[in-house]
């Protein structure tokens, strides 16, 4: 069904670009769930920014994590994948986590008083949009100068760079049992880089686009 | 393309970088004289040859510092800056005396 974004108090920075589309609600956040994006596509662009996200920073970081149960990448720019979480290193000390399914949020630890440990809430500040496909690196080479084909950037690299010039972070993991790129930029870039790389996907095939939070969170 | 080697990020396009001055030694802000603070904020000797510089790599917002021969443009090593600064700086404010 097609929702008003005016319902929700939470939208996607990308939301006016699906306003017309049938929507779902993620929580209390209008995530558009748009058809499309068929099987046999060389590249497809989804917004998961509904999708719960949040950070933590400080010489603390690693210890509090890995008391709350998380398996931590050992260098700064990877990420591990346990199930539907992200785990991203982001330099020595800073890591975000990343839930790709909506109903099971991690909990990330409380932090006490006297620790050294700041949260950083990237949920609002940071859109998240997911590049699938096999031309997927194909279609990262015409907008950002870090090498993005397999051999150089496996499942589990992150890159922090530049995409249509501007700043992102680029992850490489698994969604659906297939291998792709999630790009955390600026959310009020968000809309632009939706528009960039729409524009860098269309040589690839006819564009063929879905948009929204997994088809399981829709339930 | 120019191309600079961050400490975190490894070798990236220039264009992804700002410059942040000169390092330079920072004199006690409680004991320097108001010449000497104008001094270390405002005016950089800036020499001609190898200088040690700030940078930001903005998308990951990282700070390092860089050896650079400001002649040749050469950069000679860049390297994070917990090789120079070990312990933590602590800014107090000055109580203002009340009138």
């Amino acid at each position: 069904m097609t929702y008003q974004a005016s319902d929700f108090p939470g939208r996607s920075p990308v939301y006016r670009r699906w306003q017309d589309q049938p929507a779902t609600p993620v929580g209390d956040t209008l995530a558009p769930l748009v058809t499309g994006g068929a099987g046999g596509a060389q590249c497809r662009l989804r917004d998961l920014s509904a999708l719960p996200r949040g950070g933590l920073r400080g010489a603390d970081t690693q210890a509090l994590l890995q008391e709350a149960g998380y398996a931590l990448p050992a260098q700064p720019n990877q990420l591990v994948q346990s199930g539907a979480t992200l785990i991203a290193r982001l330099s020595q000390t800073e890591h975000w986590v990343l839930d790709t399914d909506p109903a099971a949020p991690s909990d990330l630890p409380a932090v006490q008083a006297g620790r050294r440990v700041y949260t950083l809430p990237c949920q609002d500040s940071h859109a998240w949009l997911v590049l699938s496909g096999p031309a997927r690196a194909e279609v990262m080479a015409k907008v950002c100068g870090v090498d993005m084909r397999p051999a150089a950037f496996a499942p589990g690299a992150l890159a922090q760079t530049s995409v249509a010039l501007v700043s992102a972070i680029v992850l490489h993991h698994q969604l659906e049992g297939e291998d792709v790129f999630s790009l955390l930029c600026d959310s009020a870039y968000a809309d632009y880089l939706w528009g960039a790389l729409l524009d860098a996907m269309a040589e690839f095939d006819d564009a063929a686009i879905g948009s929204g939070a997994p088809p399981d969170a829709s339930a | 393309m120019k191309m600079l080697c961050c400490p975190l990020n490894g070798p990236r396009n220039v264009a992804e970088f700002a410059f942040g001055g000169e390092v330079r030694e920072m004199p006690d802000p409680q004991t320097c004289s108001d010449r000497e603070w104008a001094e270390y904020v405002f005016y950089p000797p800036n020499h001609a040859g190898v200088i040690a510089e700030w940078w930001l790599h903005v998308p990951s917002g990282y700070w390092f510092i860089a050896e650079r021969n400001r002649s040749t443009d050469e950069v000679i090593r860049t390297y994070d800056p917990s090789e120079i600064y070990t312990t933590r700086v602590d800014f107090a404010a000055q109580e203002e005396s009340k009138a």
